[in-house]
């Protein structure tokens, strides 16, 4: 009897979040496709469903990121003092933001800290790119001219030098850009689009279940 | 604050980040720590702020009898809250089954109707006799259409499971589409290399400009 | 062609019995270590390798059994036997009788045995005959059932009945496994190549002979000595000769290394502060020379025109998707084409897919608001920030063609315009695909130069506008600039831009000059 009980708890673990992505999943189809009031109404709903979750999402992940390092922190692991700095910017920001996102000190420290130190750390890629422009470029091959040439023409193409050099110069970088690079680019717009359109038609005729939190989540 | 002390410390953490180029140092690795420990708090703030406050939290504390819909997005937040303990987590499957079902229906449908079609449309479209454009165009719109079929028919028939192909026409397609992917590859590097400089050329700005002030 | 040591007769070279009398051929076997895992030579009783006793303490070599042939017949034996046995100590053992007494015979050995084909049952064993017995191919080598079965199954029964089992029916592993001390060198009733008795190797013979050795705690014997062999022995010299050697010192190697390193920081150097000057000169000496030579492009043009040809008092929906990492292409874009639009008088919803975005667009928008005279409410909405991947773009459509923001905007009232601001390809492809694809909004949109690679077959479709228009990072909005005629941070950067693209092109060209200049002069880049 315990047994009978266990084993339609579990088929039902498993087949109540199939069933709740196929037919949530279905309903979203038709939503999509088709003008119908009531399901578009009921679909609606539902993407505001799906904007609340993903954000109540993004906060346990966040909050998770605090944990580690909270962790990280009370058991003395290596780089612990870090774990200090980041964990303490991070509650400052979040207590001062509690009156609201537009609270001052939350601004300030956006502008002052978080903007010079991202954008900087961007920036840093400009000297990477170029000691790899000096050091990785190499033309070893007919496949390597043909890249490195691209790279060139639309380099110099695109400013002003390169239209005081020549005017073809800007055109043949148009014509790179608007015709091989744009056909290169479309087909892998299609791969990726047919892609797409295979993955969420397994997952919502329920061929692979990534919800299931099993390791392997196909059948 | 005063106006000094703002720009000495934006100019300060964004040299401390250059000093990188120096060689990694604990100096940096503070600067990055402070940096993801305040874009973390930052998104904590904005998703509270922004979303699950005048989303969730307020349309249910004002009128929990019209809005008794939200309890649905509140039951799912709750069930996606079990899964931090092991022992709940299979609660929370139907949360992510829920988003999962939306996510992939509107990821199917927006495919399909906004990269899938209307690309297959484009390069359809353009080769047929009846599109306008002189004769440049026209044979550009026909290299467009080879370039498109040779990308597709390269990573198809040589990076997929098939294998080589045997057919000379397939063959040949795949190595067109090779090329474009290259020139494709080549281009995408340009454009990258643009940007970064863009970048850095906004950091200098800023360095020159309203930190030293030695700009006009 | 083996020869019968017991009779003389000449069997086949494949046999492992006789065919005329039936005795095993005595090709002996070799044992495998239960130590070392060394396989050892027929008739040796102690490893080669490390001196383990490959035999149980009592027997001889001779004795070692032969495993060909044997579990069957010994099997066999075994279930002969059965039939008059008096009840065994064991109580396995015991329960086997009983079920050997209701005559399921089969039952009592392995369930792999039994599958075997060919495996003789009780019944069949009487009247077994050679076209019963498998064919060599289906059973291994060792089960092989020999011809003239029921010879041997006689001689042999006969032999175990004869030796007799003790009247306490110790069975015989356990009886081997008595102490040296008080047996001495005497093995009870063990005869050689004495069948197990009980459990799924019942009735096999012979791989049972070493557990003592395992089991049986013996006195110390003294190893071997160490016999190496000449191969061996040039080895261990040759070892000894590379440790005895003095270590080489490696200083003509470090200055080498010493050089190449500092002269690769070098060219570190060189090129960052090549990268350094060409930012910030041009910006020091405030040269505009760029101005008069911009080039023009067909996707900037085509927004900037879209833009102009907006009747007063549209609705434009913004996306402000960047990040402060891309915010330094993306600010000046956003800043050109919202003093555009706050000059055209659209009215503005601004809203982000990313959390910093809305914070930076708030930055420009009230800056360029406060120029126009733009009022928060009247002119412009501020809607925040929206997440939810597919999900973001599409509420926020479905809310304005609701009538989320009546007083602003209408429901049913489309906007005119998006304008999106992607700093990666992935805000754009959600927007496309959410929002002009299904809704068929008319869309322009000003991107990262990293993502204009793929924002471009969009802007490419003849068949169905999806971008109308396409600026790319900062040179676009340097662009923008031009055409609206308010220079800002963007024109004024094109000079450094212009050095440094330059300066990467020289040094792709140097470096692959410097590559293969080594190359021709022979040494290893």
């Amino acid at each position: 009897m315990r047994r009978l009980a266990q084993a339609i708890s579990v088929g039902l673990r498993r087949s109540v979040p199939m069933a709740l992505a196929i037919a949530i999943g279905a309903l979203m189809l038709v939503d999509f496709f088709f003008d119908e009031p009531h399901i578009n109404a009921l679909g609606s709903f539902f993407v505001e469903s799906v904007v609340i979750v993903v954000a109540f999402a993004m906060l346990l992940g966040l909050v998770n990121v605090l944990v580690v390092h909270f962790r990280r922190i009370w058991k003395r692991e290596e780089g612990w003092y870090y774990s200090i700095a980041l964990v303490s910017i991070a509650l400052i920001v979040v207590i001062a933001g509690i009156p609201g996102a537009d609270s001052r000190v939350v601004t300030w420290i956006f502008d002052n800290v978080q903007f010079p130190l991202q954008a900087a750390t961007f920036s840093l890629l400009a000297f990477f790119v170029a000691t790899a422009a000096y050091r990785g470029l190499r033309l070893r091959s007919w496949e390597s001219v043909a890249f490195v040439v691209t790279a060139v023409v639309v380099l110099v193409g695109q400013v002003p030098v390169g239209r005081y050099v020549s005017d073809l110069l800007p055109q043949i970088k148009d014509w790179i850009l608007n015709v091989p690079s744009t056909a290169g680019m479309r087909g892998i717009i299609i791969g990726v689009a047919l892609g797409t359109i295979a993955t969420g038609v397994r997952v919502l005729t329920g061929f692979d279940r990534p919800y299931s939190g099993e390791e392997d989540s196909t059948r | 604050m005063s106006e000094l002390v703002t720009v000495w410390l934006a100019a300060i953490l964004t040299l401390i980040v250059y000093s990188y180029l120096l060689g990694d140092n604990p100096l940096y690795r503070l600067a990055q720590h402070v940096f993801v420990g305040s874009s973390v708090g930052y998104a904590v703030v904005v998703v509270l702020h922004n979303i699950l406050r005048p989303r969730l939290v307020e349309p249910l504390l004002e009128d929990a009898g019209a809005n008794w819909p939200f309890l649905l997005p509140l039951l799912l937040c709750l069930l996606l809250l079990s899964k931090t303990r092991g022992t709940t987590a299979w609660l929370g499957n139907s949360a992510v089954a829920f988003l999962f079902g939306v996510g992939a229906a509107l990821a199917i449908g927006g495919a399909l109707l906004g990269s899938f079609l209307p690309q297959i449309q484009a390069s359809w479209v353009s080769v047929s006799p009846g599109s306008a454009g002189g004769r440049v165009a026209a044979a550009n719109n026909i290299l467009l259409a080879v370039g498109t079929i040779g990308t597709l028919a390269y990573f198809y028939f040589t990076v997929g499971v098939r294998g080589r192909p045997g057919s000379g026409l397939v063959r040949f397609t795949s190595t067109v589409g090779r090329w474009v992917i290259l020139i494709t590859f080549g281009a995408i590097f340009g454009n990258r290399v643009m940007a970064y400089v863009s970048l850095l050329i906004e950091r200098v700005y800023f360095l020159l400009g309203d930190w030293l002030g030695l700009l006009g | 062609m083996i020869t019968c040591p017991h009779c003389g007769a000449a069997n086949k070279p494949d046999s492992r019995f006789c065919g005329e009398c039936g005795e095993p051929l005595g090709v002996p076997q070799g044992v495998t270590c239960p130590m070392c895992d060394t396989p050892n030579a027929p008739g040796v009783g102690v490893c080669a390798k490390c001196g383990a006793q490959l035999i149980p303490p009592g027997l001889s070599v001779t004795d070692i059994p032969l495993r060909a042939g044997e579990p069957g017949e010994g099997a066999l034996a075994a279930e002969a036997r059965l039939d008059g046995r008096p009840g065994p100590a064991d109580d396995i053992a015991q329960a086997e009788e009983a079920e050997a007494g209701s005559g399921v015979a089969e039952d009592v050995v392995a369930p792999w045995l039994k599958k075997l084909d060919g495996f003789p049952s009780e019944e069949r064993s009487a009247g077994l005959r050679e076209e019963d017995q498998p064919k060599s191919s289906e059973l291994p080598e060792w089960l092989e059932v020999p011809p003239d079965l029921e010879e041997m199954l006689a001689e042999t029964s006969a032999t175990v009945s004869e030796e007799g089992v003790a009247p306490a029916e110790i069975p015989s592993w356990l009886e081997a496994l008595r102490p040296d001390e008080e047996e001495g060198d005497e093995e009870p009733a063990a005869a050689p190549g004495m069948a197990e008795i009980t459990g799924s190797l019942k009735g096999i013979k012979g791989t049972l002979g070493i557990e003592p050795v395992v089991a049986i705690p013996r006195r110390a014997v003294p190893l071997p000595v160490a016999t190496p062999s000449s191969a061996s022995y040039k080895r261990a010299e040759l070892f000894g000769a590379v440790v005895r050697e003095a270590a080489r010192p490696a200083v003509e190697v470090a200055p080498r290394r010493r050089v190449e390193t500092l002269m690769a920081s070098t060219v570190r150097w060189i090129i960052y502060l090549i990268l350094f000057a060409g930012v910030a000169v041009p910006l020091l000496l405030g040269s505009r020379w760029s101005e008069a030579n911009m080039p023009v492009t067909s996707g900037t043009t085509a927004m900037y025109e879209a833009i102009e040809a907006l009747p007063a008092g549209s609705v434009v929906l913004i996306s402000h998707d960047y990040d402060p990492g891309a915010a330094g292409e993306m600010v000046p874009q956003v800043e050109a084409v919202l003093r555009h639009l706050m000059q055209r008088q659209a009215r503005l919803i601004n809203v982000s897919l990313t959390p910093e975005g809305s914070r930076l667009a708030q930055q420009v928008v009230e800056r360029v608001a406060e120029e126009h005279g733009y009022v928060y409410g009247v002119q412009y909405l501020s809607l925040g920030y929206v997440t939810g991947i597919e999900a973001a773009p599409r509420i926020v459509v479905e809310e304005l063609r609701s009538g989320a923001w009546s007083g602003f905007v209408e429901a049913g009232e489309d906007p005119s315009l998006m304008v999106e601001f992607a700093g990666t390809p992935e805000y754009l492809r959600l927007w496309l695909e959410q929002v002009q694809g299904p809704y068929g909004l008319p869309m322009v949109a000003g991107v990262s130069a990293t993502a204009d690679p793929y924002a471009r077959p969009y802007y490419r479709n003849e068949a169905q506008r999806q971008l109308l228009g396409l600026m790319t990072g900062l040179v676009g909005a340097a662009e923008y600039e031009r055409h609206s005629g308010e220079a800002g941070l963007a024109l004024a950067s094109m000079d450094s831009q212009s050095v440094v693209h330059i300066a990467m092109v020289l040094l792709i060209v140097v470096g692959n000059v410097a590559y293969f200049g080594g190359r021709l002069r022979g040494k290893p880049s």
